[in-house]
């Protein structure tokens, strides 16, 4: 009995080692216990999934992107060859682009709800108005994923939506043109553009949003979850009379000037 | 002449952090756990 005792803590502390290895060196554990190990308000409810559910949203886009990466070409004249070869012939690659391009439907809507929620929740004031900054920029981001990732088929409707996009972009103010320029790599889009928009979908808006998710968390665990607004016990709430004279629910005592 | 704004907001903060650490619930493995997977669990089960 006493062996079997023995040897199941033998067998937990070296279970333990590679933590303890990498605690020392990094301090990586301390912060995974920071964000698990945390209070949240008692009465929050599936609406404040939508953030988490978000997150994973861009998990797929991001983990099935790397598969459709590792066998789509990016230059015209291969690239609508290579979408066929994957939905048509690859083991499940119908199933992986169908997951990125509805994916992307997907990630948009519920950033939109998780954004409807914090908004209506008044999750966006003080102190939580970097990270709705934040959150915005996130949106931004994702939304030029799409605009981006939308050209790569390189069919017919992808080139005219783009060259419709393209143009909205080029009658903003001051930058408009500079951007639009930018965007087809010269006066119109070209050959230059396909691998543009490649590098802008696959390098420097996923890991512009990594970092902005990284840091959307951290503010999230620092300065925590809101209550929904309607709980009569939400963190954070006003107690004693003077919280019910400030919403009108309680007269103010009368003065001698009044007079009724 | 009220408390200004930005003091009653920082206040109104430090309740909020005070309130969820007397009367939250753990994240992990309350609130993931037990609130999202076992309660839909339950739910499917009693229909």
């Amino acid at each position: 009995m006493a062996t079997k005792t023995s040897r199941k803590h033998s067998l937990a502390d070296a279970a333990l080692i590679p933590l303890d290895w990498t605690e020392e060196r990094s301090g990586l554990v301390g912060y995974t216990k920071w964000f698990l190990f945390r209070k949240v308000p008692h009465d929050i409810s599936w609406a404040q999934t939508l953030g988490a559910a978000s997150l994973t949203a861009f998990i797929v886009q991001a983990t099935t992107g790397v598969f459709l990466a590792m066998y789509y070409k990016p230059d015209p004249s291969n690239a609508y060859s290579s979408i066929q070869n994957i939905t048509e012939e690859l083991t499940l690659g119908w199933l992986v682009r169908g997951m990125h391009k509805w994916g992307a439907s997907v990630f948009i809507i519920l950033m939109f709800l998780h954004m409807a929620r914090v908004f209506l929740f008044g999750a966006y004031k003080y102190p939580r108005e970097l990270n709705w900054i934040l959150g915005a920029l996130i949106l931004v981001s994702g939304m030029a994923e799409g605009f981006t990732g939308y050209l790569l088929p390189w069919d017919n409707t992808a080139y005219w939506a783009t060259v419709v996009g393209i143009n909205i972009n080029a009658t903003g103010p001051f930058v408009g043109p500079f951007l639009a320029q930018f965007l087809q790599g010269g006066l119109m889009i070209g050959p230059d553009t396909l691998p543009k928009f490649y590098a802008l979908h696959m390098l420097v808006l996923p890991g512009a949003i990594m970092a902005l998710i990284g840091l959307h968390l951290y503010l999230v665990v620092r300065l925590g979850v809101t209550s929904p607004p309607w709980s009569k016990t939400a963190a954070g709430r006003e107690r004693g009379p003077e919280a019910g004279a400030r919403e009108g629910l309680i007269r103010e005592p009368a003065t001698e000037g009044d007079s009724a | 002449m009220g408390v200004p704004l930005s003091e009653r907001n920082r206040a109104g903060h430090k309740r909020y952090k005070e309130d969820v650490e007397r009367e939250g619930k753990s994240f992990w493995p309350y609130a993931v756990l037990h609130d999202a997977i076992m309660s839909s669990c339950r739910s499917s089960s009693s229909r």
